[in-house]
């Protein structure tokens, strides 16, 4: 029996040299390891053995199991890493292929602006609500200090719908409809769409959109100085640090003093360019100390509260950060004209 | 408002340059929107008196004329106007004058081009020079004769120094509020104001006036009648006779042109040069043609129709303030004269109406008649509540000089109501407190004088204003803070900001949700789009929104194709769709955040919506792989994205649409459901409509009611709990339903039943086709089991699972695919 031990062994391993295959391993395993293999048989005849030599053939037969295992796993090992070597030369990628994914998005530059203001508002402690489109006539007008047939209110084409009501011209009507309801101190940004009679245009469009902005506390606390601190310190974080900023008078029926808020052309930079007529001034937002009628309208007594208001359009603020000169391309929604705001979109996000 | 320096500088004497001038205009609210620089057309022409004219020797048609022309002595002129005649003030153009008109002048307009005129010998006389028609001066296209110069011009000037011809006009943006700058003395004084300068009131001589109502007009003086003293309180009223009718003088026509009006005649020029110098409208009528010599100012009435002078009938309603005569109305009171009154070539007696009506009645018919004239423009702003009869005294000046006219009575002026006193109390502080600067009370005193207000003072930090009668937007403490800001152009004002305040805003789940929708649709790959709510009828009956509700009309829109508010954002969206498939695109991914609009309660009425359209390629495969095409399963992936960004997954269910939404496909759309509303749809474009709008690949969309999920903003305080210890044991279970049954109600179905060691259903194949029977299909489950406390045996599970089994084909009619 240990020759036979003997001859099994000194087969298997001279069939598990180097350079054995897959098929002669597994022959090998099978011959030798398997449930009718050779050493399967052996320990069948363990009966023939005498008792004393027992142990011992049982230790020869457990060493030689263990050794052609060894072997076989080193083998097939090798085998393994071999094959890895080899699919490494042939699986080479063309990694200049694009990779796969769904891609992403991206924001409506007026959107993109609309964040960019709320949020500068947002930090300088402003809330933001959001007001209706759909008005009636003392929340656009009346309230706002626009008598009836007054000659301001044609400075706005408005849209008329059923029932006396309006599409809002304006986002002022958020000056109104906050104010009703709440009391100061109130520091309020309201954006949204307004409405007025414009053929769709280079300049204009019939429907766009506004951000209105007020600030209302004890009378005094809050005066025409603060409202040209906010407003400056607004559009140099919006246009940048260097941006001129000034304030010259105008008229509004809803504030009293009124003030146009211009900022150095951003074309020219104040030296006078066909942007800016040659005045080196871009207009870029209407402001001014809340009129005491207004305060009158939603109860408040304006000797007893003061503030101011402003209000600027998103679409034309974006066309001249931009530097674009057409209206309608933010409503067209062209892919060719939006993907260039991918990067911006990121970044905003 | 347009402002000729020439003529500015009767009222004001300014040393600064124009654009200091058009700086601090702008700055002080009247913007300066264009400078116009007008040059002569013609130099070397001078005026001359018309000494002599006699008969050329040598041709019957020419005259032979010797002139006076001041200091520069006397010429003899050969001349072929017909007008010529002696003691006429004429234009004497000498030799080496150059004239850019036409005719006799060189017709080039530019002065540079005109070669300069020589001596010329007429047919056999010498000609010293020429007498020049305003064709040749380039004034006007008039070449009938030569220009005759009013009487009192001074022979020997220079002609376009006269004329003033070198002139720059400011073209100001007036706003609505300042009327009182719709003048050039109202102009004058704000400059004066803003530079410091006096400013010079023109002080026609004085003219009497009678403020008696009479009833009874006489020949000559005609009597007025106030019957809407609320429209209208104040009527001033000025007869004239011995009119005749011309043509104005060059200087006053060429002053109504760069004003940018028409030169009509003498009489008509006179009101018109008087509106533009004071800003108050004053109108002419032919007194013969006046019935009874009587004015009355009335509303309408029962008058249902008058003829304007532009000849256009117009429609009257009983409401329009007019001016008429004892039979029949005259005039749109403050917007335009009648045809039946209007001053004529053959007029000799007028009266000239000089009144204050009421800016929101002139408002009113201006804007219903769609008639805007000067007048009425100045109207609806206020004019001076005070200015009445300086305007008559004004205009019947220039009529006696220019048109031969003298007044035949006193101003009739009547003054029906008395203007309101208007005194303001101003708190200096309470101004300090709108502006945020204090401006010394001595400054102030100065600002609120130079804008013509009375000022006294009240006591410590307290002024007593009388705002003049030309201010009528001056009513109190915020207007006059507005006037002494104004005239310093706000750059006194610092700019403060706000000390800040440590109050932390109240959470906005409004626009959290807006936040957390986008950032949810860009990362599904959806572009953001923004479209106009204006819609056409046809595409809100296509597309009917969510709640299908009655469209709102826009009673007033652009056009038919404008002319409702949107009930959807999907029509909007397929347009762009359809935009960019006509320009390269092959897909289009986008969303859209935005208002539908809808009669709700029988009255318009606003909602907020998200929407979407995929077409194309959605997700991108490996190169020469096949991409993922937008499809209804790529955008229900969308939806179901969106609600579990908001925690939601569970409690949304997605049900056949049907025919809910026509313009979706009947098999591949479904209504989408939380907490039991239907909050949107999606699915597939009903083949028709991709059909008729050239889709070739399906196009698939959703729209939802977005504030649904405004409940989900902030999530509810979640219970985190340790990961299991335990492991889960799974058994597969598949179940063999109709074709029609949905799965996901096979899966939720199966989740509901009690068993205590199921944690969870999850579907994982659907299969239909052999041996699964014809309308049957396999619905394969996995079924996860576990215990908190120990490591489930077999048998334990597979009691549980088979108990599962039992109970599942019963409660779904199932049998078990073996």
């Amino acid at each position: 029996m240990r020759e036979q031990l003997e001859e099994i062994r000194s087969r298997a391993l001279a069939e598990l040299g180097e350079g054995a295959t897959e098929a002669q391993i597994e022959n090998v395993r099978v011959r030798v390891l398997g449930r009718t293999g050779e050493l399967t048989e052996i320990m069948r005849r363990m009966r023939e053995v005498p008792n004393e030599e027992r142990p011992a053939v049982g230790r020869l037969i457990n060493e030689l199991k263990s050794e052609v295992e060894s072997r076989i796993a080193a083998l097939s090992e090798e085998l393994k890493r071999a094959d890895m070597e080899r699919s490494l030369g042939a699986a080479r990628l063309d990694v200049t292929l694009p990779g796969m994914h769904i891609p992403r998005g991206w924001l409506h530059p007026v959107t993109l602006s609309r964040e960019r203001m709320l949020d500068i508002f947002s930090e300088m402690g402003f809330e933001v609500v959001e007001t209706q489109d759909v008005e009636d006539d003392f929340h656009n007008f009346g309230a706002l200090n626009f008598p009836a047939d007054h000659p301001a209110r044609e400075m706005q084409d408005t849209f008329f719908l059923p029932g006396g009501l309006l599409l809002r011209t304006h986002t002022s009507n958020g000056q109104i409809r906050v104010m009703e309801r709440r009391r100061p101190p109130l520091a309020i940004v309201c954006p949204g769409n307004c409405y007025r009679r414009d053929e769709l245009s280079v300049r204009a469009s019939p429907m766009f959109s506004q951000i209105e902005g007020f600030m209302v506390d004890r009378a005094g606390v809050i005066t025409m100085g603060h409202l040209k601190g906010v407003l400056t310190e607004f559009l140099r974080a919006f246009f940048g640090p260097d941006t001129g900023v000034r304030f010259r008078s105008s008229f509004f029926p809803f504030t009293e003093p009124s003030a146009e808020v211009d900022i150095s052309c951003l074309l020219c930079h104040g030296a006078g360019c066909r942007v800016c007529k040659q005045s080196g001034w871009t207009e870029i937002l209407g402001s001014g100390m809340i009129h005491p009628n207004v305060l009158r309208a939603v109860g408040y007594d304006p000797t007893e509260f003061s503030g101011f208001a402003f209000g600027m359009g998103v679409e034309r603020t974006s066309l001249l950060k931009l530097g674009v000169d057409d209206l309608r391309l933010f409503f067209e929604n062209d892919l060719r004209f939006l993907s260039q705001f991918r990067s911006a979109s990121e970044a905003a996000s | 408002m347009k402002l000729p320096l020439s003529w500015l500088k009767e009222f004001v004497t300014l040393e600064a340059d124009i654009d200091e001038l058009g700086r601090r205009l702008t700055m002080a609210g009247l913007e300066v929107e264009g400078v116009e620089h007008s040059a002569p057309t013609f130099d070397g022409v001078f005026i001359a008196k018309v000494l002599h004219v006699e008969r050329h020797p040598n041709a019957d048609r020419l005259n032979l004329c010797e002139v006076d022309a001041g200091p520069a002595g006397h010429f003899k002129v050969v001349c072929g106007a017909p007008n010529a005649r002696a003691g006429m003030t004429a234009a004497l153009a000498k030799v080496g004058a150059r004239l850019a008109g036409g005719a006799h002048g060189q017709g080039t307009g530019k002065l540079d081009d005109a070669v300069p005129l020589q001596a010329a010998v007429i047919r056999g006389v010498q000609s010293e020079g020429m007498l020049c028609s305003e064709l040749e001066l380039g004034l006007s296209g008039d070449h009938q004769g030569i220009l005759e110069l009013p009487a009192d011009a001074p022979a020997g000037h220079d002609l376009a120094n006269y004329l003033q011809m070198a002139d720059t006009v400011l073209d100001l943006a007036i706003t609505p509020n300042r009327g009182d700058c719709l003048s050039i003395l109202g102009l004058a004084r704000e400059i004066a104001a803003l530079f410091g300068l006096r400013l010079h009131v023109p002080r026609p001589r004085a003219i009497k006036a009678s403020t008696a109502a009479s009833t009874n007009g006489g020949a000559s003086v005609p009597a007025v009648e106030i019957r809407a003293s609320e429209l209208c309180p104040r009527y001033a009223a000025l007869p004239m006779e011995r009119i005749r009718i011309g043509p104005s003088p060059v200087l006053i026509r060429r002053r109504l042109e760069l004003c940018g009006m028409r030169a009509l005649n003498n009489v008509v020029d006179a009101t018109n040069y008087v509106m533009l110098e004071l800003g108050q409208p004053l109108h002419a009528f032919d007194l013969d043609r006046i019935a009874g010599g009587k004015i009355v100012v009335r509303r309408a009435e029962s008058d249902r129709e008058f003829e304007t002078l532009d000849n256009v009938k117009r429609a009257l309603e009983a409401a329009d303030l007019m001016i008429a005569d004892g039979e029949k109305p005259l005039a749109l009171a403050g917007v335009m004269g009648g045809l039946n009154s209007e001053v004529s070539a053959s007029t000799t007696r007028i009266v000239l109406e000089s009144a204050y009506f009421e800016p929101m009645t002139i408002a009113r018919t201006a804007r219903r008649l769609g008639l805007r004239s000067e007048a009425s423009y100045r109207f609806e702003r206020g004019i001076d509540r005070a200015g009445q009869a300086l305007a008559l005294m004004r205009a019947a000046e220039l009529i006696r000089r220019y048109a031969g006219g003298r007044e035949t009575g006193p101003i009739v002026d009547l003054e029906a109501r008395p203007a309101p006193y208007r005194e303001i109390e101003l708190d200096l502080r309470a101004m300090t407190a709108i502006l945020g600067v204090e401006v010394p009370p001595a400054e102030v005193r100065r600002r609120l004088k130079a804008i013509g207000a009375t000022v006294t003072p009240a006591g410590r930090h307290r002024l007593k204003v009388l705002p003049p009668p030309f201010r009528p937007d001056v009513n109190e403490t915020a207007d006059l803070a507005e006037e002494v800001a104004r005239l310093a152009g706000l750059a006194e004002i610092p700019a403060i900001v706000p000390t800040r305040s440590a109050v932390v805003n109240p959470p906005n789940p409004a626009r959290a949700l807006v936040r957390r929708t986008r950032e949810v649709m860009l990362g599904c790959g959806l572009v953001e789009a923004k479209t106009i709510a204006f819609i056409a009828p046809s595409e809100n009956a296509r597309y009917g929104g969510l709640d299908n509700r009655e469209p709102v009309r826009v009673t007033n829109p652009l056009s038919a194709e404008l002319s409702e508010m949107r009930r959807s954002l999907l029509p909007g969206l397929i347009a762009a769709l359809r935009f960019n498939l006509n320009r390269e695109a092959t897909a289009f991914h986008a969303f859209e955040l935005g208002k539908v609009f809808g009669i709700r309660d029988g009255i318009p009425g606003e909602s907020e919506r998200i929407a979407a359209v995929s077409y194309g390629d959605y997700a991108m495969g490996m190169v020469g792989q096949p991409a993922i095409k937008a499809g209804f399963w790529t955008i229900k992936g969308i939806v179901e994205a969106y609600f579990r960004a908001f925690g939601v997954p569970q409690t949304a269910r997605f049900e056949p649409a049907g025919t809910a939404a026509p313009y979706l496909h009947p098999g591949r759309s479904a209504t989408v459901k939380l907490d039991g509303n239907i909050v949107g749809v999606l699915g597939e474009l009903h083949p028709a409509e991709a059909l008729r709008l050239e889709l070739n690949d399906p196009c698939v969309l959703f729209e939802l009611d977005s504030q649904h999920l405004l409940a989900y903003v902030s999530l509810a305080r979640q219970a985190i709990k340790a990961p299991p210890r335990f492991p889960a044991i799974r058994r597969d279970l598949a179940l063999v339903v109709d074709r029609d049954f949905p799965a996901d109600r096979v899966r939720s179905e199966i989740s509901a039943i009690a068993s205590p060691l199921l944690e969870s259903v999850e579907l994982f194949d659907v299969y239909e086709g052999a041996p699964i029977a014809q309308g049957r299909k396999s619905v394969a489950l996995a079924c996860r089991y576990r215990a908190n406390d120990r490591t489930l045996t077999d048998e334990e599970v597979n009691r549980a699972h088979a108990a599962l089994i039992d109970q599942a084909k019963a409660l779904l009619g199932a049998e078990l695919r073996q």
